[in-house]
């Protein structure tokens, strides 16, 4: 005999009455908790996983947007660094099936060449694709329900190298249409997912030949993204790509053009963008050479008294045309305009011009010069090369064929205009000093349109060499982002579903660990004579409790383990419910199922931990008991009737119900969020009164000696009374427990309360807008909406805020993984402001509060920025606080600094960080036209305004929703969480009833020898079973009755807030379950403690 | 002298009663070395109770307990649990045999409690006992597989197998027919006899108190020589 013998022994006997129980209850409670963990696994490794999906095999890309580098340079890559690279030419474009019927915006049309495939997760099964023909991914086939084969019509937006908002860029922009065939639907694993952005849902992907989508668009073998897969030794570097970046870009890959006017001995350099950027204007003024800055513009007219020449360009050449002494004030014409204008010397010229303004406002303004010289038009004042190559104008074959960015009045256009054209093209009339034309027609863009270099001994390579030294890939936008090293930290620092499914879950943890200890109890009380025998023969409390403690921790390995199993499968089950039922918190199907080793050894841990810590606290209470109650094996239980604790009760109800009375009276349960936390306390102080109640009601049942009204029902219930804190217990218990659930659970955000008030999350706006293609006009003006239609009395008092938008990840909720450059909105903060639209919930300290919107003006320093987003996306998108700076490269190159200066309360603009538009403009001058929109349109107007702005910007790829609408995705995350709360607390709640029904059988099992005195005395057995059936019933009622109206009280705004989907059908089943399931264990408990023969319990007191 | 209980008072108290229930009156004893004595009384008189607090397992409200000069009312707790293991032994109404145990491991249960058990030996004096009365061909049984008398013989075998000074028996009989009721009181009569302990038996049965030495009767809280 030894120790072990005798844990060997009892470990054996007792396990099917004790110890198999409490194997069960240990496999639920750890299991859920290791399921839970694994849930955590399994979504980062699927987030991993879509992340090595969407990237494949690539490490580093360039992502260069709008500007657009040679595709060869990928080539050049693969062969410099031994690495596979491939260049994508990327547009936004709108798919259109079915003859219009079926239509999907927002369609990322991804140009490709063989080497792409190379750098798929897996390798690809199609084949070259042919001009023409499109391979598209699932997703896409699954939306539009296209199949191989089918026909499909891409309308994508022309690209001009020309930036949307430069001077004379057009207003709208021209579309190209493709009809294409597709060739072949692929998966994720062969880069059907193929995305730069960081997100856990694909994007809509076409791919297209490169060839073929270039020459189609007129891009001239460009790409906007070059995707570089690490060397054999996994050792490429940034450094070794931003080296090998420097010595392989050529001029061209900044949108330059390097070309000899052989005529005029020069070489001249030329930008696609039309104007010079100032880092290239930099890079030319470093190399030390001899060059001349060109400045040609286009003006509306010329004027001298009152003579006009109408349309013409005007020049500032530099010398031998301009001489250096040629004042700000003077103007060299040409003999044409000479004669047209009857001018001569020492006239006075009024020159009239458009410049842009604001919101592509036109503003024309005129300027008057002092004729200096008349030239005759000949060598360099022939030079047609000064016109610069603006869209509409330099194509044309005819000046009626003109079709730039200004209004053009035909009717000014004479013969003697259209013969000039002909012979002389753009060649300019005037001439002016470089400082007078920069002075004038300075922009955003540059204020440059070529620079000359006159051939010299230097070769024109050298000078181009010389310029390229100088000039930084990044300046114009090419810069190498470790794009996968990104994504997986991406992935790594998401929301934790292992802790958030600890916390959903917690519900049934602990009720699986009360169930645990119940059963415990039930079967070491019934051992009690056993810890008094061993107590009494000496034994010290260390010993015997040694003893029990070893059999725990048998059953708590064998039931942790067991638990892993469980919790696999528990796993499972969430991960199909977050792929279906529960999609809306993740937004994604797949997510698979990924065991970590150390996870089930931390979860196993855990649990047996859990239940040491559970079943510890059992036996401490039980080695608490004197020998001799162990040994009767009774507890010598008095629960004195103090007058004192009466008072107490009846003071707690009374307080607690005039709390509730006077919140009922005065809060507004229509108010949403603040309404919500005062009504919870006002149903947990109605929890408190009805607890109290209860007891108050137990006491004055156990003082009844009417025995007129004494019957088998009385009797049930006046037996509660005996042990009242056992019975208050489990009306606790009941009550607090449907009280969380119901509570929590049901408790919905809601998009629809007040949602046209401006302090709301839909700032009082109407609806939100999308489009693919910007925007150019400013839908306000009279232009915008006479071009849109929206110049009739219907749409008279809608009224447009619009923001310009510089791409970039997601990051609202409905994104998991955590993003470092969300995609950034540049709106006019005085729109908002004037509005008092939105709400903050937190700002920094040294702002003007009562004018939040306005603080985004300010520009701290170079490139240090303010900024705005929602609190939502600061916190959970982010990981970051108000206060807090945002790092991201502007258009130049050069790092950016956004400082978040306040957060918004739950508002449409999740997903995006907002600055103001006029510095939005400084960083990023690129991004015209403006991409997204907010209108307010009067209520009765709405519906006619949706149908009539969704068909006319069908084109522009816009997608229009109602705010309220918008508001209500990102709300529903949080719904869906709590609705995975309602639906696993529910399952809590049937566990605990199952305690229920352990407490009933131990209740029965105790007093068994009152049960034998009934049964001696003549109760039926259906007598003796309606009376237990009425004692235990009362307490279930209480409990239910207690905890659901409390619960309903404190969800009261949940009724009152429209747009809420109140789940009534899970309030209903969940207490009609519990009550369901705490009857049947109360009634197997019943019976099958009645069934033996209880008259041998007589002989034992 | 054995045991010397001095001055014995003992309050419980109750709901109707909160200032106590006065159940042990000053009650003082002597008990010598391998003596036998009946405590009788009628029930509720609180013969179990002044068992209880020889034994260590109750405490009195005042006075003391000597077991060899050792005041047993004020060790620790772990002097207390090797006093019990030791020097007393004590036997229940119910035998409270623990059925995951075969006779033979039920005896040998007290014997686990110590530091450095001598197993062996004490095994070997357990099948002496065992044979002794008669049991050692049902020493692999379990309780279960076992009458009551033999259950509650397997009980004092247990209460002896430390060889205890003093052996406590609180109503042995009280679940036995009378013939098994006067076996067993007759063994323990015999062992008292043969192992030198020192025996106090709690009855309420006159016929098996006269096989004691000395009788004493418990009335009113106070304890009475008969």
């Amino acid at each position: 005999m030894s120790f072990f013998k005798l844990l060997k022994n009892s470990l054996l006997f007792y396990f099917r009455t004790q110890h198999l129980p409490v194997i069960l209850g240990t496999v639920i409670g750890t299991g859920i908790l290791i399921g839970a963990l694994i849930v955590g696994d399994s979504v980062r490794f699927s987030l991993e996983k879509m992340t090595l999906d969407r990237l494949g095999k690539t490490k580093f890309a360039i992502s260069s947007g709008d500007r657009y580098f040679r595709v060869e340079l990928a080539k050049e890559i693969a062969k410099d660094l031994q690495v596979k690279s491939a260049s994508v030419l990327n547009l936004n474009g709108i798919a259109v099936a079915g003859g219009g019927q079926s239509r999907l915006n927002n369609v990322q049309i991804l140009g490709i060449e063989n080497n792409f495939w190379d750098l798929s997760p897996e390798n690809v099964p199609v084949q070259q694709i042919k001009d023409n023909q499109a391979v598209i991914n699932n997703r896409l086939a699954l939306k539009m329900g296209l199949k191989v084969n089918d026909n499909l019509l891409l309308r994508i937006n022309s690209v001009d190298f020309f930036p949307l908002d430069a001077p004379f860029a057009r207003d709208i922009q021209k579309s190209v249409a493709l009809r294409v065939t597709i060739k072949a639907i692929i998966q994720d694993k062969h880069f059907g997912r193929f995305s730069l952005k960081t997100n856990q849902i694909p994007p809509y992907n076409v791919f297209l030949s490169a060839s073929f989508l270039s020459e189609t668009m007129d891009m001239d073998n460009r790409a906007n993204i070059l995707l570089v897969a690490d060397n054999k030794d996994k050792s490429l570097t940034i450094n070794m790509l931003e080296q090998f970046l420097d010595h392989s870009f050529k001029l061209a890959d900044a949108g330059l053009k390097f070309t000899e006017l052989p005529e005029f001995k020069t070489f001249e350099l030329t930008s696609d963008r039309i104007f010079l950027e100032p880092a290239v204007v930099a890079a030319v003024d470093e190399t030390g050479l001899e060059f001349k800055k060109i400045l040609t513009y286009f003006v509306n007219q010329f004027k001298v008294d009152g003579k006009t020449t109408p349309y013409s360009f005007i020049s500032a050449p530099g010398e031998p045309i301009v001489h250096k002494n040629l004042k700000e004030d003077q103007i060299i014409i040409n003999q044409w305009l000479a004669d047209d204008l009857s001018a001569k010397t020492g006239d006075t010229i009024r020159i009239d011009y458009y410049v842009p303004g604001p919101a592509r406002q036109l503003l024309e303004k005129s300027t008057s010069l002092k004729i200096a010289a008349i030239v005759p038009i000949m060598g360099r004042t022939a030079d047609k090369h000064l016109m610069p190559g603006f869209p509409g104008l330099a194509d044309a074959d005819n000046c009626r064929d003109w079709d730039p960015g200004i209004p053009i009045d035909l009717d000014k256009i004479r013969q003697k205009d259209e013969k000039y054209w002909d012979t002389y093209r753009g060649t300019p009339k005037a001439y002016i000093s470089l400082l007078t034309a920069q002075n004038l027609w300075e922009n955003r863009f540059g204020k440059l349109t070529a620079i000359r270099f006159p051939v010299s001994s230097i070769n024109p390579e050298s000078i181009q060499s010389a310029i390229l030294n100088n000039l930084k890939p990044a300046s114009v936008g090419l810069v190498f982002r470790p794009v996968l090293e990104e994504g997986l930290i991406a992935t790594k620092e998401a929301v934790d579903f292992g802790q958030l499914f600890l916390g959903l879950s917690f519900f049934i943890i602990v009720s699986a660990l009360i169930l645990t200890g119940l059963l415990y109890i039930l079967g070491i009380e019934k051992r009690a004579n056993e810890t008094g025998l061993l107590l009494a023969v000496g034994y010290k409390t260390g010993q015997v409790k040694k003893l029990y403690l070893g059999e725990i921790f048998i059953i708590a390995v064998v039931g942790s383990l067991l638990g892993i199993m469980f919790g696999i499968l528990y796993n499972q089950i969430v991960l199909f419910g977050l792929g279906s039922l529960w999609r809306g918190a993740v937004g994604t199907s797949s997510l698979t199922l990924h065991i970590v080793p150390v996870t089930l050894l931390i979860g196993f841990a855990a649990g047996i931990f859990i239940i040491f810590i559970a079943i510890g606290l059992v036996i401490q209470r039980q080695s608490l008991k004197s020998i001799v109650d162990l040994q009767q094996a009774q507890s010598r239980y008095h629960d004195s009737l103090s007058r004192k604790k009466i008072n107490i009760a009846i003071l707690t109800t009374l307080i607690s119900l005039v709390g509730v009375f006077i919140i009922l009276i005065t809060t507004d349960p229509g108010r949403g969020h603040e309404a919500s936390a005062v009504f919870f306390g006002a149903g947990s102080l109605l929890l408190i009164a009805g607890l109290c109640s209860s007891y108050l009601i137990l006491i004055r049942v156990s003082r009844k000696t009417d025995v007129s009204s004494l019957n088998l029902s009385g009797l049930g219930v006046r037996n509660n009374s005996r042990n009242r804190k056992r019975s208050l217990a489990i009306i606790g218990l009941l009550a607090c427990g449907i009280f969380i659930v119901i509570g929590v659970g049901a408790n919905r955000q809601g998009s629809l309360l007040h949602a046209e008030k401006r302090e709301s999350g839909t700032g009082g706006f109407a609806f939100w807008g999308e489009t693919v293609s910007p925007v150019l006009y400013d839908l306000n003006s009279q232009k915008g909406r006479k071009f849109f239609e929206l110049d009739t009395e219907e749409f008279e008092n809608a009224d447009f805020v619009q923001m310009r938008r510089k791409s970039g990840d997601d990051a609202s909720c409905l994104n998991l993984n955590r993003v470092r450059q969300p995609a950034i909105l540049g709106l006019d903060p005085a729109e908002l402001d004037k509005r008092g639209a939105f709400t903050f919930s937190k700002t920094i300290g040294n702002i003007d509060k009562s004018h939040i919107w306005l603080e985004l003006n300010k520009k701290y320093a170079d490139n240090v920025i303010p900024a705005i987003a929602d609190e939502t996306v600061i916190i959970w998108g982010l990981g970051k606080a108000v206060g807090d700076t945002l790092n991201y490269i502007n258009e130049n190159g050069q790092p950016l600094k956004l400082v978040l200066i306040a957060g918004l309360v739950n508002s449409i603009f999740q997903g995006h960080v907002l600055i103001a538009e006029n510095l939005f403009i400084d960083q990023f001058p690129s991004a015209g036209g403006y991409n997204v929109f907010l209108a307010d349109v009067p209520k009765e107007n709405q519906q006619i305004f949706e149908k009539h702005l969704t068909f006319i910007m069908q084109n522009f790829g816009l997608e229009l929703i109602p705010s309220y609408v918008r508001l209500a995705e990102f709300n529903k995350v949080e719904n869906t969480y709590l609705s995975i709360f309602l639906s696993l607390g529910g399952l809590g709640l049937i566990l605990g009833s199952i305690g229920l029904g352990i407490i009933v059988f131990r209740n029965i099992l105790e007093r068994r020898g009152e049960m034998a005195l009934l049964s001696a005395v003549g109760f039926s057995r259906q007598s003796i079973m309606r009376l237990l059936l009425s004692e235990h019933i009362f307490l279930l009622i209480a409990g239910l009755l207690t905890g659901t109206v409390s619960a309903l009280i404190s969800i009261l705004p949940v009724f009152f807030t429209p747009g809420i989907s109140v789940p009534y059908f899970s309030i209903v089943l969940a207490v009609l379950f519990l009550f369901i399931f705490g009857f049947l264990w109360i009634y197997i408990a019943a019976r099958s403690s009645l069934k033996t023969n209880l008259i041998p319990a007589l002989r034992y007191e | 002298m054995l045991l010397k209980v001095n001055n014995l008072i003992k309050y419980y108290s109750t709901p109707v009663n909160p200032e106590g229930l006065l159940v042990l009156n000053d009650i003082s004893l002597r008990v010598d070395a391998g003596e036998s004595i009946a405590v009788v009384g009628p029930s509720g008189s609180g013969k179990s109770t002044l068992l209880n607090i020889i034994g260590t397992l109750d405490r009195p409200t005042s006075g003391k307990v000597l077991l060899e000069e050792k005041d047993v009312t004020s060790i620790s707790s772990n002097e207390t649990s090797m006093l019990r293991n030791r020097e007393i032994g004590f036997i229940f109404q119910l035998h409270h045999l623990l059925p995951q145990c075969s006779v033979l491991e039920n005896v040998l249960v007290p014997v686990l409690a110590q530091q450095n058990p001598d197993m062996a030996g004490a095994t070997a004096r357990a099948n002496h006992l065992l044979d002794k009365v008669g049991l050692s061909a049902r020493k692999e049984y379990r309780p279960g597989q076992l009458s009551g008398g033999e259950c509650q013989r397997v009980a004092v075998i247990r209460a002896l197998i430390n060889r205890p000074s003093l052996l406590l028996a609180d109503e042995p009989t009280g679940s036995l027919d009378s013939q098994t009721a006067l076996n067993l009181v007759q063994l323990l009569v015999e062992l008292n006899r043969d192992e030198k302990i020192a025996l106090i038996m709690v009855t309420h049965s006159m016929e098996l108190a006269k096989k004691m030495e000395t009788i004493y009767r418990l009335q009113n809280g106070q304890l009475i020589k008969e």
